[in-house]
């Protein structure tokens, strides 16, 4: 016996696939700062929702899933031994897939980013990028909502710290 | 709108372009889905979703650690070959389980573990026990029918049936008592977090917590890190170059590697004790010389909270271990 998916179901998900990787890469990007690795944990996500498709169309809406798997798999990378991340003084340039020169500023708040522990920087990537709430970010990070409003606390505390110019954010749950 | 989304927005100027390849994802996902299909007709269940939610997470080995009967990485290894238990979460079928639990154990390639048994199965609280018990091993030794886990319990010791919470703020308890007993004032404590590693939906592998400790000059840090690397599937290959880098090799097979981070400006640095056990838990003591929580700043210490022998006996600490 074999389950497949249908005809109709995989037409649906190669149009949500083709319509959503764009902002899945960003998301990835902010949250990794790699390009080339940005890409590989959406290719990831995206195998994992096909995984789950029929599941997911009935129970919830797919982009919320499919930013939920691509912060996990980020997490679960920057958690494996041999992955384990330690914050450095300048982000390694010739890992970064750079084809113009981004402003000075991002420079900078790319440096910072590097520099917040894995969690905090999903916590504020979803918050202040995707614009997820508290409570849909608590659900994506699997913790409470206070959880989620002491990383992002402690998150741009470190931002402000780092970086030349304040960090202006709108705190709102 | 506000300014960190601008910023955001101007870190992804230049976004090269995507090697867009759907027809990958698709037949990634046709051949995952497969490879769950076929397992899931092994075991009879077909059809249904709730194979994921099945996984079975091995969370330690079985014995428990109470305050008779700890153990010391530095030790000569246990002479009884020890059992080990996994909880399943999740309403799938034990037989789905116990598949999964001899494939992955068949698999393990950094740690072999041939002749392992499932040698029982026990429901209780809505939780699936599995004990995988190898060959020789005393069975008497594995863990006993426990009650619902008390959080009041005083805490350490664990015990391998406590559920997530409580082995959280076990971890808490004792890292906050240690860094006590080291005469060190704790300004700010970060509770231990539990994450679930590469399985989804099961019990948390990966639990960390750190605090920050007033030194003379300024606030720095002390952390640990347990991962409960999932049926030895996780090899310990990471780059070690001297001298900001050195491995032991212990009297029972564990790997001490310690580290010498430089971690930015102002001579930030990161000290890292890890301990990669046999049986794939590894164990990680980190201290910085600035502060994570609500006091960080620029500011970096003179010296680190901790010497590098105090560091490891933290790291060392059975309490990690289960």
């Amino acid at each position: 016996m074999v389950v497949a998916m249908s005809d109709a179901d995989e037409a649906a998900f190669r149009a949500f696939a083709h319509t959503r990787r764009p902002a899945l890469r960003r998301t990835a990007y902010l949250m990794c700062g790699d390009w080339h690795q940005a890409d590989d944990l959406v290719q990831t996500a995206l195998t994992k929702l096909y995984v789950a498709w029929r599941r997911v169309r009935g129970d919830e809406a797919p982009d919320a899933y499919a930013r939920r798997i691509l912060t996990r798999c980020f997490l679960d990378e920057r958690r494996r031994p041999w992955r384990r991340e330690s914050p450095v003084e300048t982000f390694d340039e010739q890992a970064v897939l750079v084809v113009e020169r981004p402003d000075e500023s991002a420079l900078d708040l790319r440096d910072a980013l590097a520099q917040l522990p894995p969690r905090q920087r999903a916590t504020v990537v979803l918050r202040f990028w995707a614009d997820a709430s508290v409570a849909e970010t608590a659900d994506v990070l699997r913790c409470s909502e206070g959880t989620v409003k002491s990383q992002t606390a402690r998150a741009l505390t470190t931002l402000r710290s780092l970086l030349a110019d304040p960090v202006l954010v709108e705190e709102t749950s | 709108m506000t300014d960190l989304f601008d910023r955001f927005a101007a870190m992804l100027d230049g976004e090269p372009a995507a090697p867009y390849d759907i027809d990958r994802v698709v037949a990634d996902g046709r051949r995952a889905l497969r490879r769950r299909t076929t397992l899931t007709v092994v075991v009879g269940t077909a059809g249904t979703a709730a194979v994921t939610a099945a996984v079975a997470v091995p969370i330690a080995a079985a014995q428990h650690a109470g305050p008779g009967n700890r153990i010391s990485v530095l030790s000569s290894p246990p002479q009884q070959p020890k059992c080990e238990l996994y909880y399943q979460a999740g309403p799938a079928g034990k037989k789905a389980t116990k598949v999964r639990l001899a494939k992955a154990y068949s698999l393990a390639q950094a740690h072999p573990k041939p002749g392992y048994k499932v040698s029982r199965v026990v429901t209780r609280h809505g939780v699936v026990e599995f004990e995988m018990c190898p060959p020789g091993a005393d069975t008497s030794a594995a863990p006993k029918p426990t009650a619902a886990p008390d959080p009041t319990a005083t805490m350490p010791p664990y015990s391998y049936s406590a559920d997530p919470q409580t082995i959280a703020d076990g971890f808490g308890h004792e890292l906050s008592t240690q860094v006590k007993q080291l005469g060190l004032t704790i300004i700010y404590s970060r509770a231990f977090a539990q994450e679930t590693s590469t399985l989804e939906k099961g019990h948390p592998t990966y639990y960390d917590g750190n605090v920050d400790v007033q030194l003379p000059d300024g606030p720095a840090d002390i952390g640990v890190q347990v991962t409960h690397a999932v049926t030895g599937l996780v090899p310990f290959d990471g780059a070690c170059n001297p001298p900001k880098c050195e491995q032991t090799k212990l009297a029972d097979g564990s790997v001490l590697q310690v580290s010498h981070i430089d971690a930015g400006s102002g001579g930030a640095e990161v000290i890292a004790v890890e301990i990669h056990h046999p049986n794939g838990l590894v164990v990680e003591a980190q201290e910085s010389n600035y502060a994570f929580g609500p006091e960080a700043t620029r500011a970096r210490t003179k010296d680190q909270p901790l010497t590098i022998d105090q560091l490891t006996t933290l790291a060392e600490d059975p309490a990690w271990t289960f």
